[in-house]
């Protein structure tokens, strides 16, 4: 991919990022009653200056819907990328540093996490707890973790035996210095980024699937993208506007933080060489 | 071996490297063998070898970057092998090493400056920000990097890596570099320039212990040299003599000749080979025996060969502060040098 | 020892890792059960269980003692493929009875959904050719586009055909022909063909496998035996083919819980008579025994993949047994 591309295609996705970034912080800041949202004289308008998005089956503003929609997944999806990117990168760090039993110990653990179904697990734990979103954040965060460690332990290792990280050793500065700060931080962070995004998305997407099988997930009246598209079930074909913004910033969301993500990591790799 | 007090004293030291394979059983190499020697303050001592000789490992052992079997190192009198790690990164200060990949004294993300201003905070602790920019610029001058001070390595070039390296490494006050191939790689204006900076800081009061084959260096500033092959030290001689006497260890004939012959008949650089690689006949008896043996042509002509193989050949002094190990020595040696 | 004797000892070995690793799993599984707050029970059961059916459950899941002999009990059973009886959706039938036909079709969807895009991402890369300029152009639609969550792509699928034809998928008559060998529940053939594009569509799928398709034809193409052999006149094919085989050997073993994922709620959309829709529905009946008979499925699956993976990698490429050992 050519440098004209990769600016490019950052350009684009990092826009598409900052946008839900910038919803999601304004968004709790709005204030929406959604039982007062409900029109019957305005069921399922198309389109207009009044409401951009145009309205759902029972006359609420889309536009409106699809905003507050954000609060179901933002933090939660925030506070997973945050933890599973910690722990990962912890855990990949001392993996890859350490030896012995220790290493043995934490490539083990992750390799039993990394065999649970995910989506499945979260189902499992689901039906047992019936717990909010942020536990389910939690869960998912937890099961990213051996991914990220993974890659972060294989990098670990190659830089290990590398010779300027031996030259920092010679240098005098301690080893937790060196891995947390010449590898974790210098050299490791744009791969870190590049997780944390793919861990908000999938955040996101299993917000989105749970509201939209309606048992675990956001409530109706409350909004979630999930629920939102579930109209479709009631709907039966009669509009579109109702299922389909929401399913297109479902869609745009997770594909620009993931591009974001790996054009960054590219975007590194490139500067570097 | 020496009236002087030493500042880096080596015993014994022995080096195996184990490769495991699972299939076929481990495999041993022995990167040291027993190496015995002294680094008095204010010299430089260099080590000369062909590639494989066990010269970077030596390095890397006596800045205890590499572990262990057998011996001892003593850096002003204290065991380096001994002190634990809070006490082992205080003493590293005192001994820094510049390692032979260019690149590899530098971490490609920060720029100069912030490398010297990192390793000035660690080391010099009582520095405010602005003592540690001032002496970061006074460092930069001395190595003649100041212009480049906010680049990354990658858009250094050879020698100005060589020079930032030096510069982190000076930031710490040491006693004693480790200069591990300092010059290769480098063209032949920017050697130069490196070995006056070599030379300008060797006048600073500065200890060198330094790796090369390259011989031009060590001859313009070593003032010892010791030859090492497959992992022994075979001679110590003083730089002055290297290649000005009769008495060389065979195999440091050899090298001298090769070294010449490289630059008499002005090939490229691509063919400008090590000597041809030496020992076999099964590890000169599966090391017992001088590891130069198998090749050694003195060896034959003296009818010693058979003693060659299988006994380890102890220091011979041949002249003031010079020694080889090898039976052949002394006085016999002349002949060969015409062979 | 020869080479057939070494494979054998890589591959008992990698099956006794697989276990160790199935047994881990069954007890992060049994320590999510324990987990329940309160009353382990009333967490597990659906409301108005009678008493003796507690009982029977308390006893099956080892909750009347303490995590560890309880796992073990527990596991015991399990591993005889006694899952207990289903409570709610099909009452007094053994789980597996239930769970496993429709698991054997939820995987039967998702390998075929795999080989299905494994031959798109090759024709697609094929099509495209060399110009990396035709490439680079599709390349970012290609991506918003298929790194849409499944389901989503799914609901879409599904709204636009049924406004299409003005029929409801899910109620159409079709019959499927004698050749089908998809065992159909639901009379018509169309909803798994759907849910199969679906899950290539869907999950960042096709185009990952197009993107890893695309970099081993770029590199054979250039790789020095294919010109060696192309020296030598022979044909290239066969040899692209098997060097491409492996990377995308391990990329399958590493994409399945994607996919089977992916598969749950796809099913559930379709009304799908197979292991996700079961596991939703019986999430949702509190039918607990076939939950938890379902995911250790999906684990074991996942586990035995991956080993599958392993082994018929040290087949193909000696090396993976020298080294890797």
């Amino acid at each position: 991919m050519g440098d004209k591309h990769l600016r490019a295609g950052l350009i684009a996705s990092g826009t598409v990022v900052a946008l839900v970034l910038l919803v999601g912080i304004i968004s709790p800041f709005v204030p929406y009653d959604p039982a007062e949202a409900v029109n019957y004289d305005q069921q399922l308008q198309p389109p207009s200056m009044a409401h951009i998005f145009g309205t759902d089956g029972q006359g609420r503003d889309v536009a409106m819907r699809v905003l507050k929609g954000t609060e179901a997944f933002f933090l939660p999806g925030l506070f997973a990328a945050a933890l599973a990117t910690l722990l990962g990168a912890l855990s990949g760090a001392v993996a890859g540093y350490a030896e012995g039993w220790l290493r043995t110990g934490v490539i083990g653990t992750m390799q039993l996490i990394d065999t649970l179904p995910r989506l499945v697990y979260i189902i499992l734990v689901c039906t047992i707890l019936n717990p909010s979103i942020y536990l389910i954040a939690f869960v998912a965060a937890i099961l990213f973790v051996p991914s990220i460690a993974t890659v972060i332990r294989r990098r670990v290792e190659a830089l290990g035996s590398e010779d300027y990280i031996l030259a920092h050793v010679a240098h005098g500065f301690r080893p937790v210095r060196i891995l947390l700060y010449h590898i974790l931080w210098l050299q490791c962070r744009p791969m870190l980024i590049r997780q944390a995004t793919y861990v908000f998305g999938y955040v996101l997407f299993v917000e989105v699937a749970l509201s939209y099988l309606g048992d675990y997930g956001m409530q109706e009246p409350l909004p979630s993208w999930g629920n939102m598209v579930a109209q479709t079930r009631e709907l039966g074909g009669a509009g579109i506007w109702p299922w389909a913004f929401p399913a297109v910033a479902i869609v745009l969301t997770i594909s620009a933080f993931l591009a974001f993500g790996n054009l960054l990591a590219r975007a590194d790799e490139e500067e570097v060489r | 071996m020496s009236e002087r007090s030493d500042l880096l004293s080596a015993r014994g030291l022995v080096k195996r490297f184990k490769s495991r394979s699972l299939l076929r059983g481990g495999t041993t190499t022995i990167a040291l063998d027993h190496v015995d020697f002294d680094v008095h303050p204010g010299e430089v001592v260099a080590l000369i070898g062909e590639s494989g000789s066990g010269k970077t490992t030596l390095g890397k052992v006596v800045t205890r970057l590499h572990s262990l079997d057998e011996g001892s190192v003593l850096f002003e009198g204290e065991d380096l092998f001994a002190v634990d790690r809070g006490q082992l990164r205080e003493k590293r200060r005192a001994f820094q090493m510049v390692f032979q990949n260019q690149s590899a004294n530098l971490h490609p993300k920060m720029s100069v400056r912030q490398m010297l201003d990192e390793s000035l905070r660690l080391h010099r602790p009582n520095l405010d920000e602005d003592g540690r920019r001032a002496h970061a610029d006074e460092l930069l001058e001395r190595v003649g990097l100041l212009p480049r001070a906010e680049q990354r390595p990658a858009s250094l070039s050879g020698g100005e890596k060589r020079r930032a390296g030096l510069a982190r490494i000076l930031a710490t006050k040491p006693k004693l570099i480790v200069a591990d191939e300092p010059t290769s790689g480098l063209d032949a204006a920017i050697k130069l320039q490196i070995i006056d900076l070599l030379k300008q800081l060797k006048g600073e009061k500065l200890t060198y212990l330094l790796i090369s084959h390259d011989l031009g260096l060590v001859r313009r500033i070593a003032d010892r040299v010791l030859v090492m092959l497959k992992g022994r030290i075979i001679e110590e001689v003083p730089a002055a003599l290297l290649g000005q006497t009769q008495f060389h260890h065979p195999y440091t004939g050899r090298l001298m000749r090769a070294a010449d012959l490289a630059r008499d008949r002005r090939r490229p650089p691509r063919e400008r080979r090590d000597p041809p690689r030496v020992t076999r006949p099964d590890e000169a008896e599966a090391r017992g025996g001088c590891v130069y043996s198998p090749d050694c042509a003195l060896a034959e002509r003296l009818g010693i060969l058979s003693r060659c193989r299988k006994e380890r050949p102890p220091p011979q002094v041949v002249g003031e502060n010079h020694w080889i190990a090898c039976f052949g020595a002394p006085s016999e040696l002349a002949e060969e040098d015409d062979a | 020892m020869s080479r057939a004797a070494r494979l054998a000892i890589a591959a008992l070995r990698r099956a006794a890792g697989g276990l160790l690793l199935l047994v881990g799993a069954t007890f992060v599984i049994y320590i999510t059960i324990r987990s329940a707050p309160g009353d382990a029970i009333d967490a597990i059961s659906p409301m108005g269980t009678p008493p003796d059916v507690k009982a029977r459950l308390m006893a099956e899941f080892g909750l009347d003692r303490d995590p560890f002999t309880g796992y073990l009990a527990w596991l015991v059973r399990s591993l005889t493929g006694d899952f207990g009886e289903s409570l709610v959706f099909s009452p007094g039938a053994p789980v597996m009875e239930v769970a496993l036909p429709a698991f054997g079709r939820t995987l039967l969807l998702s390998a075929s959904a795999l080989v299905v895009c494994l031959i798109l991402a090759v024709l697609a890369s094929l099509l495209l050719g060399e110009s990396s300029r035709r490439q680079q152009l599709l390349t970012g639609p290609l991506y918003v586009a298929t790194a849409a969550p499944s389901f989503v792509v799914a609901v879409v699928f599904a709204q636009v055909v049924n406004w299409a034809v003005n029929v409801y998928l899910v109620q159409n008559d079709y019959v499927p022909p004698m050749w089908y060998p998809i065992p159909i529940y639901t009379e018509s053939l169309m909803p798994y063909v759907f849910a199969g594009f679906a899950l290539i569509a869907g999950d960042g799928l096709f185009m990952d496998f197009f993107n890893a398709v695309r970099a081993e034809l770029t590199a054979l193409r250039n790789a020095q035996f294919i010109a060696a052999v192309k020296a030598k006149g022979a044909r290239t094919v066969g040899h692209i083919a098997r060097n491409m085989f492996m990377p995308l050997l391990s990329g399958y073993a590493a994409r399945l819980p994607i996919v089977l994922g992916g598969v749950v709620i796809v099913e559930y959309i379709f009304t799908l008579d197979g292991g996700g829709y079961l596991l939703l529905e019986a999430s949702r009946e509190r039918d607990f025994p076939v939950v938890v008979g379902i995911s250790v499925l999906f684990t074991a699956t996942i586990i035995g993949m991956n080993l599958l993976a392993d082994i018929v990698r040290a087949v193909i490429d000696p090396r993976e047994v020298a080294h890797g050992g």
